[in-house]
């Protein structure tokens, strides 16, 4: 039971949390060095686990002499740190460490092998403490405060045993009770949050507003032959299904929505997945709260965002802001949907939404290099995301409407890691840091810099940055009031050169027919689309700056091209977890057999059709299939061109809150090789209150 | 009002298809020869706006050539330069390619359509694909 409470309050308080957590994670990270602090404690067992703490301590404050404690006033406390443990928001991060079992809301406080080592020359009793999880609160925090000296450690142990002797569910309430109002007494900080939630209670109370928690259950198989799971059945849907061949997979969301009153609604979500043969055995897909008023909202964390445009089903996806990769975390703000701009009568509508966040997936590349270093010629870590768009639609229930707009993603800061020489002859690692302060936060926003950088010395290339996005230009014909075709193209570009159209017929090239009538329909939507990016802005690149003298003076003219899309110098990828967040019809590296962490064949020429519909009032169905060819890049063209056929068939049974669905997907070419994959998916939504 | 609205939205989407569709790829100046040739799964070719490049990839490395050239009739004038200064380079192109010499080759173009390229000088022939 005590368990159960602390995933269900732990999993609450993380996504209570989030954002207040990432505004400290950011706000450490501005000032240098990594936010989270890790060290290793001794837990329930006597086995040793990872405790996470906001660093609140200068950089390697323990590394000489011998491990130290902690003091109120240490001098080796940061500004932000000093504040951080005077509010104990520095253990914020625990929360994790009570969701995955490492540790309890309360117990006894865990502490390491050096100090375990001393007391049990004095009392060996400790060993008893080994029983019950660590906790991030215990009974002798409340009475003894931190403990600087041995003879308080033992004072603490002789309150621990007390505790371990009488604890039980009411024990550790009082316990949290206790430990809640010594932290918030004497703080205005932690008290003003509390005043207004009270009143927001009170106010909704008033309001006759309630609160609605739901739950969604899932549990996915997909088994069959080939080297991996079909590419249709992996596609556009978050990299939540494993790329390797027979995998399954649970998964649970819990989601609340708290209206507040006066319009404005809290609401949040905790998603996490189970896996067997898959890239990420757990992995927590999604953990947000979200602020909304009318049309417009805040959001901090990680959530599946929907496409805006395209039909998250039967397209391909946009070209950046897709939806294959993992959700990458951030802090954004935008429309809820298209907002009718005021004083317009309704003819022009808005989408917008632009944040930042920051890649989950540093480990995943460090290790993802050093797995094939002869392949590889670098990673990056510690990269910022910024992302935006913003559409302009005319009236969308007119006989013809149009919609224009772009997106735009930038990769900024991080460090980059590379060998120097060749592979196997001596190399020696070199890491280059882009800045990513303030300043940077603001130059991403365009996509500028300096053009003379070869000049002046500047730490920079020509564009601060990766950025890659597209425009989008898409005209709609409302042929009755149920049917409706739409014809788009979204141009691509790649650190500018598209912007100004250079890259011929690239682009996402696309027709959608899309059905609202009543009942069960044969063709609820279907989508023709062509994808190309072979043309690129040109089949080579000089810029005389980039050379030294005397081919600089030689070769005058400026040529752009080889945009590499998805591919960048300095950041590699733009990939998370292997995966493109874009259009996948460019193969994920994720693919790379060999461990090659790059796009290999970023020049295709794809063609790809979808169907869905309903067979009766609870079967409907979903068919889908791409072609496509692929040249490599420009820079490295492939020996042999590229070519698969991937399609897939999905029959899906919806009775009452259950769904039922059994896929049947392939693949045939030399791109994913001859795969089959069978699916199979049971899920439930469920309703607390 | 609404009138207005709508026809601005209209034109707004129209100049920007418009301009879309009168689209010009980047460095087409250098006519049909534009684009990327392969002369073997190694060895490349490519030309746009007034500036050509060579391409020999190995272990997925490329080591590239850049040079100027000129296109007159069915005649082709390379003038090369090497990044570096190595000698490498011009062994690239003139032993490996043989066309020579580095700073000035002349090369005749036998056929160009969207799929090939044939060049030839003194009876040697170079037969490329577009890639």
């Amino acid at each position: 039971m005590k368990r159960f409470l602390d995933i269900l309050i732990s999993a609450f308080c993380l996504l209570l949390f989030s954002p207040l957590m990432l505004i400290i994670y950011l706000a450490i990270k501005i000032g240098g060095g990594p936010a989270i602090y890790k060290q290793e404690r001794i837990g329930k067992g006597g086995r040793p686990f990872y405790i996470y703490k906001f660093r609140s301590m200068v950089i390697d404050a323990e590394k000489e002499g011998a491990e130290l404690l902690q003091k109120d006033n240490d001098p080796r406390l940061t500004k932000i740190g000093k504040f951080l443990r005077e509010h104990h928001l520095d253990e914020l991060p625990q929360l994790w460490n009570v969701f995955i079992g490492d540790m309890a809301f309360v117990g006894y406080r865990p502490e390491r092998q050096y100090y375990i080592d001393q007391i049990l020359q004095h009392n060996p009793r400790y060993v008893e403490l080994y029983q019950i999880r660590p906790g991030v609160t215990s009974y002798a925090t409340l009475h003894n405060g931190y403990t600087d000296t041995m003879e308080k450690m033992l004072r603490r142990l002789d309150l621990d045993l007390y505790y371990l002797e009488h604890q039980s569910l009411w024990f550790d309430f009082k316990i949290l009770y206790k430990t809640f109002f010594s932290i918030v007494s004497g703080r205005i900080f932690l008290l003003l949050p509390c005043l207004l939630l009270t009143n927001n209670i009170c106010a909704q109370e008033t309001a006759h507003t309630s609160t609605s928690v739901t739950y969604d259950l899932t549990a996915e198989t997909a088994v069959g032959t080939g080297s991996f799971t079909a590419y249709q059945l992996v596609t556009n849907r978050y990299h939540s299904l494993a790329t390797r061949p027979n995998t399954a997979n649970l998964r649970g969301a819990i989601t609340i929505e708290q209206p507040l009153g006066k319009g404005f609604i809290l609401s949040g979500a905790v998603d996490a997945i189970g896996s067997v043969h898959a890239d990420h055995k757990v992995y927590l897909q999604q953990c947000y709260a979200n602020l909304r008023w009318k049309n417009f909202f805040i959001e901090a964390g990680s959530k599946e965002l929907r496409p805006v445009l395209r039909n998250q089903r039967l397209s391909v996806g946009h070209f950046v802001k897709g939806t294959n990769a993992k959700p990458i975390p951030q802090v954004h703000i935008g429309t809820t949907d298209f907002w009718t701009v005021p004083y317009t009568k309704g003819w022009l509508q808005i989408h917008f939404d632009g944040g930042y966040g920051k890649p989950m997936d540093n480990s995943y590349r460090e290790d993802a290099f050093r797995k094939a270093p002869s392949v590889n010629s670098g990673y990056t870590t510690g990269a910022y995301y910024h992302q935006k768009h913003l559409y302009l639609r005319s009236n969308p229930e007119k006989r013809i409407f149009v919609t224009v707009g772009i997106e735009h993603v930038a990769q900024f800061g991080g460090t980059h890691y590379a060998y120097t020489g060749a592979w196997g002859e001596g190399q020696e690692m070199v890491a280059k840091s882009k800045p990513s302060d303030l300043k940077a936060f603001w130059k991403v926003i365009l996509p500028v810099g300096d053009k003379n950088y070869y000049e002046n010395d500047a730490m920079e290339d020509w564009v601060y940055g990766n950025h890659l996005g597209s425009m989008t230009y898409q005209i709609g014909w409302n042929i009755t009031k149920d049917h409706q075709i739409q014809a788009y193209l979204d141009n691509p570009f790649e650190d500018g050169s598209g912007i100004r159209k250079g890259n011929g017929w690239d682009g996402l090239w696309g027709l959608e027919y899309s059905n609202k009538s009543e009942g069960r329909q044969w063709v609820r939507g279907a989508v023709v689309e062509y994808f190309q990016s072979t043309n690129q802005s040109g089949p080579l690149h000089y810029d005389s700056g980039d050379y030294p003298e005397p081919i600089r003076s030689q070769i005058t003219d400026l040529v752009t091209g080889v945009d590499d899309y998805y591919y960048h110098l300095f950041y590699g990828g733009y990939s998370h977890y292997g995966m493109t967040p874009g259009i996948a019809l460019i193969t994920s590296p994720i693919y790379n057999q060999d461990g090659y962490t790059q796009y290999r064949d970023n020049r295709v020429k794809a063609w790809h059709v979808a169907v869905e519909g309903e067979l009766t009032d609870r079967l409907s169905y979903l068919v889908k299939g791409s072609y496509r060819e692929g040249w490599g890049t420009y820079r490295v063209p492939l020996a042999e061109k590229h070519h698969s056929f991937d399609a897939m068939l999905e029959g899906n049974y919806r009775l009452g809150d259950w769904n039922f669905s059994a896929t049947y997907a392939f693949d045939k070419g030399n791109i994913y090789g001859d795969c089959s994959t069978f699916n199979f998916k049971i899920s439930y939504h469920g309703k607390i209150f | 009002m609404e009138r207005y609205f709508k026809l601005l939205a209209i034109c707004c989407w129209l100049l920007a298809v418009s301009s879309s569709f009168i689209s010009c790829q980047e460095g087409h100046e250098a006519g049909d020869l534009f684009g990327q040739w392969r002369l073997t799964e190694s060895k490349y070719i490519s030309f746009s706006g007034s500036i050509v490049a060579f391409r020999h990839i190995t272990n997925f490395r490329p080591r590239e050539v850049f040079g100027n050239f000129q296109h007159q009739g069915d005649s082709l004038f390379i003038q090369c330069s090497s990044i570096k200064k190595d000698k490498l380079d011009t062994l690239m192109v003139e032993d490996e390619l043989g066309m020579k010499p580095f700073t000035n080759i002349r090369v005749k173009i036998d056929a160009v359509d969207s799929d090939r390229l044939i060049l030839s000088k003194d009876g040697k022939l170079w037969s490329f694909k577009k890639w």
